[in-house]
């Protein structure tokens, strides 16, 4: 029986990392389906001008048919703590763990987890014999050798060069009007697809 | 104060390229609000970005991911 795969980007760096060197399309080399938690495409696109922002935004609308961004209940939680005037922490990981949970992944199901934070790692413990678990730089590293990009140092390099002066971080109001349109389409198909509670 | 300050951001930025320190802390302790701001400290110190930590469990993911990544990559589009 194959197995059958799906990409989750599970924190924001894979993102803003591979956007910064204009090589978000290597997500899709491998043919499989992308799963973004709305919390992470949220985080890697919520302040206009921002490193690799309207990259990774522009690149999902050219890709929607392959990349998912999936909505939770922790990312509606956060809105209305946000509109109450409170943040809360660590939404990206809280809204990834909500996505892995639940998908129970069947025998022949394996999920690849993209991540660059090193303390991740508590997060394959759900089922570690069916999450796999990679950084940014693995994933250029298996590129590199199946020859299907010249280096992984070379998008390092790029990113590097990408690097410039941060902007003071922008409220909600003052975002790109597309970014907000993008965060409201997600919050959108989360109540379009969810039943509501009893 | 702010020359103290700057040397703390710049031992943050050098643990964090140096793989001793996770992302999220390295932008606590250096000072900067997100991922893109961490990228940016890091070009302006001209350090690299970091090398995953070379632990059995990493090396297990990254073996179990060639095993399904490399065939897929050789015959896809």
């Amino acid at each position: 029986m194959p197995v059958d795969i799906t990409i989750i980007v599970i924190d924001a760096p894979p993102l803003i990392t591979l956007a910064a060197a204009r090589s978000l399309d290597y997500l899709l080399y491998p043919d499989l389906p992308v799963i973004i938690p709305d919390a992470v495409f949220f985080d890697a696109t919520n302040a206009a001008g921002k490193l690799g922002a309207q990259e990774i935004l522009d690149w999902y609308r050219e890709h929607i048919d392959a990349v998912r961004v999936e909505p939770t209940e922790v990312f509606a939680t956060a809105q209305l703590a946000a509109q109450a005037g409170r943040r809360l922490r660590d939404l990206g990981e809280r809204a990834a763990l909500e996505v892995i949970r639940s998908y129970p992944l069947a025998p022949h199901e394996r999920a690849l987890l993209l991540s660059d934070d090193r303390d991740i790692g508590r997060v394959i413990v759900i089922d570690p014999d069916k999450l796999i678990l990679l950084t940014t730089w693995d994933y250029l590293r298996q590129l590199e050798e199946a020859q299907r990009i010249q280096s992984a140092d070379g998008v390092i390099e790029a990113v590097r060069a990408a690097g410039r002066k941060p902007r003071t971080r922008d409220l909600w109001g003052d975002h790109d009007p597309e970014i907000r349109d993008a965060v409201r389409r997600v919050i959108e198909t989360m109540h379009r697809d969810r039943p509501p509670k009893p | 104060m702010r020359i103290l300050t700057e040397q703390r951001q710049i031992e943050a930025l050098r643990d964090y390229a140096a793989g001793r320190l996770g992302t999220r802390n390295a932008m606590e302790q250096a000072g900067v609000e997100d991922y893109a701001e961490l990228v940016i400290a890091l070009a302006q110190h001209d350090l690299n970005l970091p090398e995953p930590p070379d632990t059995p469990e990493h090396r297990a993911n990254v073996e179990r991911a060639r095993a399904i990544l490399q065939p897929r990559l050789r015959h896809a589009r």
